[in-house]
Order: structure tokens, then C-alpha cells, then sequence
């Protein structure tokens, strides 16, 4: 579920790694990514899971000296996950302060911070005085976007005219997304690149366009090659996902969660993936 | 497109990076999340560059190659 869902979004990705210190472990003692110290910290401070059989663990979010400081559900959803890591920054600001070498970071990337973080207002700031760049205005297009200004969003991507234009199109294909308009999806995602930095993106939003429009079929095979292609990458578990719980005619009957080996699944070795993709369902 | 690449690149500034044992199941990984095994390096990376830990314990479910 997390790596499909939210462990797999940009913004959840980027803020673990700018504003926490993030570790996976396994419970089971004889797991091969057991660790007794980890062990010992997490029942120390959370009894429920010192048992044999336990139920799903979430996200614990603790300080050093063993402090659970919040939680987030092994099944929150990306906004879920994004706005308890934010919440626990905001309740304890002591462990939010930039890290003291992110000064010599670009302002766009000192802004990409500050939107992980949720202060978009920092963000845009940052990129307001002198002339942007290209990036930095697809950048910000992206948060407008995000925060469900598409007006904006479409403005900021139309003043870019011939230029980063396959970025741009995407950008276009992902607004129509929001909108529920799969068709107009098609042409710009058909089009990206292959050797573009977010193909992989491309191509499952291609398979999700057409699998909206009625074709299952061909956006099975999209997301196929797309896993085949990146191997394991964030947006083959999500493509895995799709692909798990659909056949060629649609919905599939028995909406496959867990995935470790199986015709079905195309990467094998995934997990638990979740009841749902959300995205199969009609915007 | 350079935000995510880019991000990852520079929040490996955040703290010091701690590299995966070959043997150990998420150096399959590829969410992009710089995890840092073991825990005590975690722990310590924690203290010393004041930030929380995000744990994320697995209930038994993890595989030699990847799966959890």
C-alpha cells in the first residue's frame, strides 16, 4: 500500500528525505530485514507490537530518545500521508529547521522544499524576484495544479510557448486528468519522449486515459511496457497496482491486493498494495 | 524535468547518507526514500541533525527479494 500509494509520491518522497530521517524494518525476528535494535525502540514505546501475530503497524513518527511524537495509517492515502508528516512539523517546529547546507541549495530546489513542507507561500516567494527559468515556472505550475488552481496552472504553462514543451504537455495531459477529460490526455502523453525524466509517469496516465475511455486492453499493455522498462521504479508499483486489479475487459472480478508472485503481478515482488487503486475510478 | 531528481539529490544533503547492505531486502527499493539502516545509524543521524524518525515496522511480511 505505501509503496504503491503514498510512499511513491513526490512530495511525501521529498519531504521524508529533507525533514525526517526515514528507516524500514521488519517485526519478525528472523526476517531478513529484522533489526533487534529497531525492535526494541518501537515496543518500547508502542507495547502492542512486542506480540507474535500484530496488526498492521503504521508510520511512526518518534524522536530520538523514543518519544512517539505521531502516527499515520499503513493505508492513508498520499493527501493522508503528506498532511500528518506536515502536522508533526508543525507541532514541533524544533525538528523542521532547514538543514544548515540547504542554503547553498538553488532557489528552486530550496523551493521544492518548501512546498514538500506545505509552505507554498515560501515557495513562490522564493522564485518571485528576478527572471524564472523555465523550470521554475513549470515548477510552478506544478503547485498550482496541486493546490487545485488550474486557471493559473494554464496560464503559467502557456507563457512557456516552445519551451520544455514535452514537460509542458504533460503538465496539460495532467490538468485534464483533474478535469475527467481522457481524451485530451491522449495526444500530449502518446508524444512524451522516451527518454524524458518522467516517461514513466507519462505512460501510466496514458494507461489510465485509456482505460477511462473503455480500453482496458491497451492500457493493460501500456502499463506492462512501462513496467518492463523501468523495472522497479515508483511509478511501476503503481502501474503494478493497476494492472493487478483490471483485465482486459475492465474491473477485474477479484480485485487483486497482494502481489509476491503470480501471472498477475507484473513486478512479483511488491507487497500489499491496497484495496483500491483510487485511480481506476471515473473523475 | 528536473524537481524530483533534483530534490532527491540535494535532500541527500539533509543528512548523512547511509548505504543499504547487499544483503538487506529494501535495497530493491525504488520509492526514492533514502532509508537508513540500521537503526542505530538512524537513531544517531536523528540526534545529530535534529530531525524525527519516520518508522515504518513491517508486520512479518517482508521477503529476501523485496516484497513487503
Amino acid at each position: 500500500m505505501l509503496r504503491s500509494g503514498p510512499f511513491s509520491d513526490e512530495r511525501v518522497v521529498g519531504l521524508l528525505n529533507s525533514r525526517f530521517v526515514p528507516i524500514y524494518f521488519d517485526l519478525g525476528r528472523g526476517s531478513p530485514a529484522a533489526d533487534k535494535a529497531a525492535r526494541v525502540f518501537v515496543v518500547n514505546a508502542k507495547k502492542n507490537l512486542g506480540g507474535a501475530a500484530v496488526s498492521t503497524p503504521p508510520v511512526l513518527l518518534m524522536t530520538a530518545a523514543g518519544e512517539v511524537v505521531g502516527e499515520i495509517s499503513n493505508y492513508a492515502t498520499e493527501e493522508q500521508m503528506l498532511s500528518g508528516l506536515r502536522k508533526v512539523l508543525k507541532d514541533h517546529p524544533e525538528y523542521a529547521k532547514p538543514s544548515a547546507n540547504e542554503a547553498q541549495l538553488s532557489r528552486l530546489q530550496r523551493a521544492n522544499i518548501e512546498h514538500f513542507v506545505g509552505n507554498d507561500v515560501a515557495a513562490v516567494a522564493l522564485l518571485a524576484p528576478g527572471e524564472r527559468t523555465s523550470e521554475e515556472i513549470l515548477f510552478l505550475a506544478q503547485i498550482a495544479r496541486r493546490t487545485g488552481d488550474a486557471a493559473k496552472a494554464r496560464q503559467l504553462l502557456k507563457s512557456l510557448a516552445g519551451e520544455q514543451v514535452a514537460e509542458v504537455a504533460l503538465e496539460m495531459a495532467l490538468l485534464s486528468w483533474l478535469d475527467g477529460d481522457y481524451e485530451a490526455m491522449m495526444q500530449p502523453l502518446a508524444m512524451y519522449p522516451g527518454d524524458g525524466a518522467r516517461k514513466a509517469e507519462a505512460d501510466y496516465y496514458l494507461g489510465m486515459a485509456q482505460y477511462h475511455q473503455g480500453d482496458s486492453k491497451a492500457a493493460r499493455t501500456t502499463w506492462k511496457k512501462l513496467v518492463k522498462a523501468n523495472g522497479d521504479n515508483r511509478w511501476s508499483y503503481r502501474a503494478d497496482w493497476a494492472y493487478s486489479q483490471t483485465s482486459d475487459k475492465g474491473k477485474a472480478k477479484q480485485r487483486r491486493m497482494f502481489t509476491t508472485t503470480g501471472s498477475k503481478s507484473l513486478l512479483g515482488r511488491h507487497g500489499y498494495m491496497g484495496r483500491q487503486n483510487p485511480d481506476l475510478k471515473k473523475r | 524535468m528536473m524537481p524530483l531528481l533534483s530534490v532527491l539529490a540535494c535532500s541527500a544533503l539533509a543528512v548523512a547518507q547511509v548505504s543499504i547492505p547487499d544483503d538487506h531486502p529494501v535495497r530493491f527499493d525504488r520509492t526514492g526514500i533514502k532509508w537508513h539502516i540500521p537503526f542505530e545509524n538512524a537513531r544517531q543521524a536523528a540526534a545529530d541533525s535534529g530531525r524525527l524518525l519516520a518508522i515504518k515496522p513491517v508486520a512479518f511480511g517482508t521477503t529476501a527479494n523485496g516484497c513487503w
